[in-house]
């Protein structure tokens, strides 16, 4: 492939991204700056199971 | 069952993990027999199927007469080639990589060593474990192929794990997934296969495809064989949990995978249903569940934040070897190259918001239940139904909150095609998982047809 066949794929492939990114929701609300950032609720905190 | 436990007899067919370990502890098989059996297969099949990139046969050989300790001690596994092992290739299938020998062992595989497992070698993988679902027979190695139907795909991007277990080469494979390239394997060929909640696992040695989203992840023939290989590879009582079974399990289903994805293949529909049937019949109390976006969102956040870190993973392949890489991977570092930081955000503020809204529903269900694909295991490279495979899928939600997830086999398609269905647990509920595999798996017939 030549440069130019990069270049015109990168073009369709970063139109097909920005399609994905427009269908996100976007509008969250502003989230005041918590105190002390490390006292954020980490994810995934299930209590663990395994038996 | 192939192994019958009462006579003494092992039959000449594949056997599960649990089987052979019974088995040898019986003192009716020995590792190295186990091994002939594996190879025997490997020799036949493989040469038409592709699951393996590299067969070592001296060193598995040299494993099984050791007298193997552990708790998989003489049990034949292989690593898909995106992991290292000591001595042997690491190419991931990708002419970049030409040549490359690892050094050492990642950690799966030298937990593995420990508990006495026997390495036959790597497994077949996209480049660098990563692409965009198109297959365009443009790599290194061919595609592995379907045993159920040799014209057809196998799953990716673990796409040798699935066929190895299903055929008998391999009593359990150890791949990894990013949005799925451990249970879309296990659904295309008929096996199960298992991600855990992140961290669980350890990833250290693998390649990288994301920063954020890669988990490795077990397939085996049956739940109860994935519980012992998770067992013996992080130290919990996963086997032991899923004796419990189903009865008491509170099952979400989620039928409709919402706007943005066309209704499954009518097939795997009635799969799911029939299977709630005897899910209830188990004891398990089953509900009407929805997801909090739809599982189209969460493939489009998943493939902006994917996309964006692999290509900055692979940025100076892609600068400086563009021709040498497969078009899969050259397109999917494009598309990522070209991802505005601001869409990175949202896919990532999504995920955050999807993570919490997901949380709030482990107060009414212990699993929620779905297919995985929706979609039949596709002919090899016809697009876009292989693309449509990867990608129209309830797998994504899972990734994106970091949630544990199991597929199993639950039938088969008019065509002798494997049918499944996915389930996903709260962080940390692996049990839960294991229970519904484990329980399912022991009352239905499902485990007793290999593909021929």
């Amino acid at each position: 492939m030549t440069e130019g066949h990069h270049r015109q794929r990168a073009a369709e492939l970063a139109a097909a991204m920005a399609a994905a990114a427009a269908r996100l929701p976007r509008d969250w609300p502003k989230e005041l700056r918590p105190a002390d950032p490390v006292a954020e609720q980490p994810h995934n905190e299930g209590e663990r199971n395994d038996g | 069952m192939s192994a019958n436990l009462h006579t003494g007899c092992i039959q000449s067919g594949p056997i599960s993990l649990a089987e052979a370990l019974a088995a040898m502890q019986a003192g009716r098989l020995t590792p190295l027999a186990l091994l002939e059996r594996c190879l025997e297969v490997i020799a036949r099949r493989d040469g038409a199927l592709h699951a393996f990139h590299h067969l070592d046969e001296p060193g598995a050989r040299q494993a099984a007469v050791t007298v193997p300790r552990g708790a998989l001690a003489g049990i034949p596994w292989a690593i898909k080639d995106t992991f290292d092992a000591a001595g042997l290739p690491a190419m991931a299938n990708s002419r970049l990589r030409a040549g490359r020998i690892a050094t050492t062992d990642a950690a799966l595989v030298s937990r593995m060593r420990q508990e006495g497992a026997v390495l036959l070698g790597k497994l077949a993988t996209w480049e660098y474990g990563t692409g965009t679902g198109a297959e365009h027979f443009d790599l290194p190695v061919p595609p592995a192929r379907n045993p159920w139907d040799t014209a057809r795909f196998t799953g990716g991007s673990s796409t040798g794990a699935g066929v190895a277990v299903a055929t008998g080469m391999a009593l359990f494979a150890i791949g990894s997934d990013t949005t799925g390239s451990v249970r879309l394997p296990a659904a295309a060929t008929g096996c199960c296969g298992v991600v855990m909640t992140p961290g669980r696992l350890p990833l250290e040695g693998a390649l990288p495809n994301t920063f954020s989203m890669d988990r490795p992840g077990p397939i085996a023939w049956t739940a109860e064989d994935v519980a012992i290989v998770l067992d013996a590879a992080c130290g919990t009582a996963l086997r032991a949990a899923g004796k419990a079974g189903v009865a008491g399990l509170r099952i979400g289903v989620l039928r409709d995978p919402g706007p943005g994805f066309p209704a499954p293949d009518a097939e795997l529909g009635a799969g799911l249903e029939e299977g709630l049937a005897v899910l209830s019949r188990l004891g398990a109390t089953i509900r009407d569940a929805a997801l909090p976006w739809p599982a189209s969102v969460c493939l489009d956040a998943a493939r902006l934040i994917g996309a964006a870190e692999s290509a900055a993973i692979h940025e100076r392949e892609l600068r400086e070897s563009p021709d040498a890489l497969g078009a899969a991977l050259r397109d999917k570092l494009l598309a990522g190259s070209g991802v505005r930081a601001v869409d990175y955000l949202a896919a990532q503020r999504f995920r955050r918001a999807f993570s919490d809204a997901m949380a709030a529903l482990w107060d009414e269900h212990d699993v929620l239940l779905s297919l995985g694909a929706l979609h039949l295991p596709p002919r090899l490279g016809v697009e876009p139904d292989s693309t449509a495979y990867t990608s129209e899928t309830m797998l994504t939600p899972a990734s994106l909150a970091g949630l544990p997830a199991l597929v199993q086999c639950n039938g088969f398609s008019r065509g002798g095609l494997p049918l499944h269905w996915h389930a996903m647990a709260r962080a940390g509920n692996e049990a839960a998982l294991l229970r519904l595999g484990m329980g399912y798996e022991a009352a239905t017939p499902w485990r007793a047809r290999r593909p021929a």
